[in-house]
């Protein structure tokens, strides 16, 4: 007979959610190395989208937001970059939340552009005089396949997942040296960098005791309530 | 300045016998010798895909004929075997087969080739950039501008690696520069075969024929340094791109790429100067742009290809720099790669997975590199002998090069002067 455990919730989650290697190929350090220096590199569209809006003359707000975000993002992460290697915990923490908030805007900005992307290729289409009549496509569909957009809208999934991917990694790495190094609110040095911490671990807490100090409480207090009703019957 | 001021307490150091000698033997028979003993793992499957991509290449190139292959292949055999330029090139079979590779493009059969993209590139720039920031950047041209971007893009472009091969070798520890060869072949290689795989048109394209499908017969463009050209009279790019033998190949951007591992190969060694470098890089990315030869996709490809290949190299095999030492001959012993030594205390090593690559905690083993530096600052700074009787006495602290040697290290011999070699 087959007998199946209750399901413990938190470790299916951990499991899920908190990888344990960076792609099974390196320790979650050399990945969170690596992420960093991707956003990095990404972020330096900031620096050329502030260049091209001098040049330019069509400029959206959001496309300037995206480009103010940017910079801050670089100048973050290159802060970031040179702390991660040496394991600090504070500068994990700041790179899961800055990381966290990097991935929703992205994928705000990247929904937004692509809609106006995708509007304009296809009003201008419509319009396109030079292709002569017999070859312009005819249904909208047509021209959304010949604007190559499938593999465009694949490879934007691609990265979009794959940032998701990052944000847990980074999670997994900080949670991961809060929990090695053993550090607790109350002995952090009363400095800024230890607020900032002691706050920024808040919920790391509070799931560490929603998860591990719920399940020992119960199962303790069943097996007091056990031992008394083995003694009633004794007695 | 105190580098310099310390050069000759440096240089009078490096007259003592390293383990890290350069070959001289012309005797095929230790190269033999060595293949019979290698302790064969994993690792050694790289050389048997290069292998594979040159029988590739082998077959598919037609104009050095069936006669001038086999010619080369002979040569490349003997460097391969004679000691002497093994050590040059065995590092260096890898940019041979990616030079190959990129030079047998030409005569891949079309049907062979995958469609082109065209419009991938510059969708992807506009959704994840927001604007197209090629084509704005490359609207305003000037002379000073086209001269300012000719200068990283055509010039130090191609002669960076010859010239940070040489630095590589002088300033950084021993085995520094194999493995600057390898991750530059292996980063050029998966960028070439990515080119071939997934290839896309450039911006010049777009200007020259607009968005419509693409066809292998088209000939490269010179795009912005067709101005070049013009200023100087002369028709070098010209020509050189119009016969260029990947036309397509605008994703990843290779010119990225080369910027971004020699920025970081150089801030490994001198990370003092590394903010230097990464303008190097910002600014070759904004010169291939203003040219029109890449989308800022393609530069950020072409980055992160070059970061990964940085980091599985340092992670793995790059010799760890030692404080205080600048020339390669005060090595006494090399560290390779980065912390891989040290207890990781990761669950995913306690699982004993073959794959996992770095440690948690950046530092080496401190206890042992700090008694090796202790150890060698005595010998650097007994180098007047003043602690010992004379210069042959054994009262010398025994390092691993003495041992090796076995003979009494000579004084009068100077760095470039190979004696101290049985």
């Amino acid at each position: 007979m087959v007998s199946f455990r209750r399901v413990r919730w938190s470790n299916l989650l951990e499991r899920l959610f908190l990888p344990r290697s960076f792609f099974g190929l390196c320790s979650l350090r050399v990945g969170c190395e690596v992420i960093v220096w991707f956003a990095l590199i990404n972020k330096l569209s900031g620096l050329y989208g502030i260049v091209s809006i001098f040049q330019s003359s069509a400029v959206s707000a959001w496309q300037i937001f995206m480009y103010m975000t940017s910079i801050f993002t670089l100048v973050l992460f290159s802060w970031l970059a040179v702390y991660i290697p040496k394991d600090s915990v504070p500068h994990a923490l700041i790179l899961f939340y800055s990381y966290a908030i990097d991935f929703f805007l992205n994928v705000v900005f990247t929904v937004l552009f692509a809609l106006s992307w995708f509007a304009k290729v296809l009003t201008s289409s419509q319009s396109a005089q030079g292709v002569p009549e017999s070859e312009r496509p005819t249904s909208l569909w047509a021209v959304f396949f010949e604007a190559e957009s499938i593999p465009s809208l694949l490879l934007l999934i691609f990265f979009t997942s794959l940032k998701m991917y990052f944000t847990l990694i980074t999670l997994s790495y900080s949670n991961k040296l809060i929990v090695d190094s053993g550090i607790r609110p109350q002995s952090l040095p009363s400095s800024f960098m230890g607020h900032l911490t002691r706050i920024l671990m808040k919920p790391y807490i509070f799931a560490a005791n929603r998860t591990y100090l719920r399940n020992h409480a119960k199962r303790f207090l069943e097996n007091i309530e056990l031992q008394q009703r083995l003694m009633d019957e004794v007695v | 300045m105190s580098a310099l001021l310390t050069l000759k307490k440096r240089l009078s150091a490096c007259r003592r016998p390293s383990q890290f000698r350069l070959e001289t033997s012309l005797n095929p028979m230790d190269t033999f010798y060595l293949l019979k003993n290698t302790k064969w793992s994993w690792i050694h499957l790289q050389y048997l895909l290069l292998l594979g991509v040159l029988a590739f290449c082998f077959a598919v190139v037609q104009f050095p004929g069936f006669w001038g292959k086999i010619g080369f292949t002979i040569l490349l055999g003997t460097a391969l075997t004679v000691p002497l330029t093994r050590q040059l090139f065995f590092p260096a079979i890898v940019i041979i087969t990616w030079a190959i590779l990129f030079y047998s493009c030409r005569f891949v059969p079309e049907g062979w080739r995958p469609p082109i993209w065209v419009r991938v590139l510059p969708t992807l720039e506009n959704i994840l950039y927001g604007s197209n920031l090629s084509d704005i950047l490359s609207k305003s041209t000037h002379s000073i501008l086209d001269v300012l971007a000719w200068l990283p893009y055509g010039v130090v472009h191609y002669s960076a690696p010859i010239i940070i091969s040489f630095i590589l070798f002088i300033f950084a520890p021993p085995g520094t520069l194999p493995v600057w060869a390898r991750t530059f072949g292996y980063m050029n290689l998966t960028g070439v075969f990515i080119q071939m795989v997934f290839p896309c048109s450039p911006p010049w394209y777009e200007d020259m024929y607009g968005l419509t499908p693409a066809t292998y017969s088209i000939r490269g463009s010179p795009g912005g340094l067709a101005r070049i050209d013009a200023l100087f009279g002369t028709s070098t790019y010209t020509t050189g791109f119009n016969n260029s033998p990947i036309v397509f190949g605008a994703f990843p951007s290779l010119h990225a790429g080369w910027a971004m591992l020699e920025a970081l190969f150089l801030s490994h060694v001198f990370p003092a100067y590394r903010f230097p470098f990464y303008f190097y890089v910002c600014w070759l990315c904004w010169c291939t742009m203003y040219l029109n030869h890449h989308y800022f996709v393609d530069l950020v490809g072409g980055m992160c290809l070059a970061f990964t290949c940085f980091v599985i190299a340092q992670k793995l095999r790059l010799p760890q720099v030692q404080t205080g030492k600048i020339l390669r001959w005060e090595y006494e012993f090399v560290i390779h790669g980065h912390g891989l030594s040290e207890k990781s205390n990761s669950n995913m090593v306690n699982t004993g997975s073959p794959y996992l690559l770095g440690r948690d905690s950046f530092e080496q083993n401190p206890s042992a590199v700090a008694f090796l530096n202790g150890l060698n600052n005595l010998e650097l700074a007994d180098v007047d002998h003043d602690w010992s009787i004379d210069s042959s006495s054994s009262s010398r602290l025994p390092s691993p090069a003495n041992a090796s040697i076995g003979k009494g290290s000579n004084v009068s011999s100077s760095i470039f002067d190979a004696s101290h070699i049985p």
